[in-house]
């Protein structure tokens, strides 16, 4: 699980930023994430911020 | 010419009749005597503690025991009792004033904000500058490298004092001043009324041997701080019971400061920064507006050194470095608080609510002078906590779109349950607020107190809202103001006798 979700958020959260983040983001993030609307197309999952699809993508994998 | 009230060790002494006293030679007090002693007028400034530091005069900061151990830690840290005043520990930076803080909001704001217009001060900013050593360049820089952001933020604009040192600037200058007698060790201690209790008939001052001498002028200033000023106007109450220009109970209410929070971590997008490591941005009118919110710097920023703090800090900032290297932070940071040094930081200095709960008050514990010490009640509105939401959430999102980086935001952002850990920037504001009318604050537009005909306060204690600028310019600029209106007014010479 913890190699579906690393290798799942570098292609997920990684698509915004350096590859490092997914690294730090994948170390905090956890199974059953808090998530929280920010803006209209913005969400808060543990904190980390992503866009619609990214949380799109992380829902289809279980991740959140 | 300087006298140092404690080496008079007893001996007679009669101050001259001056044309203004002037308590506190900090920023305001200092700018104030430069300028009045220019116009012509005879000038005693009085400083409370000496020429340097000394543990005797910072003591009279101190705060009561009521106050928890947090506030009590930080006033005593963020203010300095001696010529110069806290400019001695001064940052140095300058961000100017904005239109948006003299527009009057009041689906936003309970309390009044400035009853005067922007316009009114900007004819003392060059001035300012000359005096704060910021005359260059012309136009307000940004930070190098700031990215522009869709929506919500704009570049912020600052330059960076030295900073100056009024200290250590303006000493020779003052002494050598035909027109200004400097006494140091001279504490304000009671501010004595006329029989008819409408306006001040001297300044009674102490030195740290219980010696007392009045000092008497045409008109009075307090110049001594936001949280002493507030103190000694309610301190004075032998004559009047609320204390001097407390007819509404408004002296010492609306304390403000502005918030230091760290509103999120991120992990840098490093192509997306260039050379820049730090950017600082400014919220936009309207964006503030439209969420019915105050104003806001934020900066963001990565690659800051590893710091502890406290007992042990050497061994916590090897173990804090081992953990990062190590991938480890989430546990070591559960022991005591650090970033580690790859982390990005958003940091804010953000407008406060000004409130009547946050307050300067008076306790039964007294102070080596035998003043009343003072308890300052400090805490977040809702106004302030969504302010703090808003711009965090709104960051977060702004950083995203421009691709700065992945954005983690603390829980208490995005639970409105959970309390907001704040902390302030040494920017004491609020207490004796300018407004209208007394109902609403202490001094009017000239900075005079209500109920006082020759009582003025100055510093940044007459802010009646915070904005999100730093203070030190901005006070410097209404000293100045309140300088020219003194030498405008009539000179007609109204000494008056002390009760």
């Amino acid at each position: 699980m913890q190699l579906k979700r690393r290798n799942l958020l570098k292609g997920v959260l990684a698509s915004a930023a350096a590859p490092l983040t997914a690294t730090a983001a994948d170390r905090k993030l956890s199974n059953n994430a808090r998530v929280v609307k920010l803006r209209p197309g913005y969400y808060s999952v543990d904190g980390w911020v992503v866009n619609e699809q990214e949380l799109t993508q992380l829902r289809k994998d279980g991740l959140c | 010419m300087l006298t140092d009230l404690s080496a008079l060790n007893g001996q007679a002494f009669q101050p001259d009749t001056y044309d203004v006293v002037i308590a506190g030679a900090g920023p305001a007090g200092i700018t104030l005597a430069r300028k009045l002693s220019a116009g012509g007028k005879r000038v005693a400034l009085l400083e409370g503690g000496g020429l340097s530091y000394t543990q005797e005069s910072q003591d009279v900061y101190s705060l009561s025991e009521q106050s928890n151990e947090f506030t009590r830690m930080y006033f005593a840290s963020t203010r300095l009792r001696f010529f110069g005043g806290t400019s001695n520990h001064w940052a140095g930076r300058c961000s100017p004033m904005r239109e948006l803080d003299f527009t009057e909001r009041s689906s936003a704001y309970k309390e009044s904000g400035w009853p005067v217009s922007l316009a009114e001060i900007q004819p003392y900013l060059a001035e300012a500058r000359d005096i704060l050593d910021v005359s260059t360049p012309e136009e307000f820089p940004i930070t190098p490298g700031t990215v522009p952001m869709a929506k919500g933020f704009e570049p912020d604009v600052a330059i960076i004092s030295a900073p100056t040192r009024f200290g250590t600037k303006y000493l020779d200058e003052v002494q050598n001043n035909s027109n200004i007698d400097l006494f140091i060790n001279a504490n304000l201690v009671d501010i004595r009324l006329t029989d008819d209790l409408t306006a001040t008939a001297a300044y009674r001052v102490r030195n740290y041997a219980g010696d007392e001498y009045d000092f008497t002028g045409q008109d009075y200033i307090l110049a001594l701080g936001a949280i002493e000023n507030a103190r000694l106007m309610l301190a004075s109450n032998s004559q009047l019971s609320d204390g001097v220009g407390n007819a509404e109970g408004m002296v010492g209410a609306c304390y403000m400061d502005h918030y230091n929070i760290t509103m999120g971590e991120f992990v840098a997008n490093y192509s997306a920064w260039g050379d820049a490591n730090r950017m600082s941005y400014f919220t936009t009118r309207q964006f503030s507006e439209a969420n019915d919110i105050g104003s806001s710097n934020v900066t963001i920023k990565y690659g800051s050194p590893i710091k502890t703090y406290g007992n042990f800090a050497g061994v916590k900032k090897f173990l804090a470095t081992q953990s990062c290297r190590m991938g480890m932070e989430g546990a070591m940071q559960k022991l005591f608080p650090f970033h580690c040094s790859d982390t990005g930081l958003i940091t804010t200095l953000t407008e406060q609510e000004p409130s009547r709960s946050n307050r300067v008050v008076l306790t039964e514990e007294t102070d080596a002078l035998g003043l009343p010490k003072a308890k300052v009640e400090w805490s977040l509105t809702d106004f302030d906590q969504r302010t703090i939401r808003e711009i965090a959430k709104e960051m977060a999102v702004q950083m995203t779109e421009a691709g700065l980086g992945r954005v983690q935001l603390p829980e208490f952002i995005t639970d409105e349950s959970l309390e907001i850990p704040f902390y302030g920037h040494a920017h004491h504001l609020g207490t004796t607020r300018m407004a209208q009318d007394a109902i609403d604050g202490v001094v009017n537009t000239d900075c005079k107190v209500f109920g006082n005909d020759n009582l003025y306060v100055a510093g940044s204690s007459i802010f009646p809202r915070g904005g999100g600028h730093n203070p030190t310019m901005p006070l410097v600029q209404f000293a100045l103001r309140l300088s020219d209106h003194l030498l405008a007014v009539d000179e007609s010479p109204a000494i008056l006798n002390p009760s």
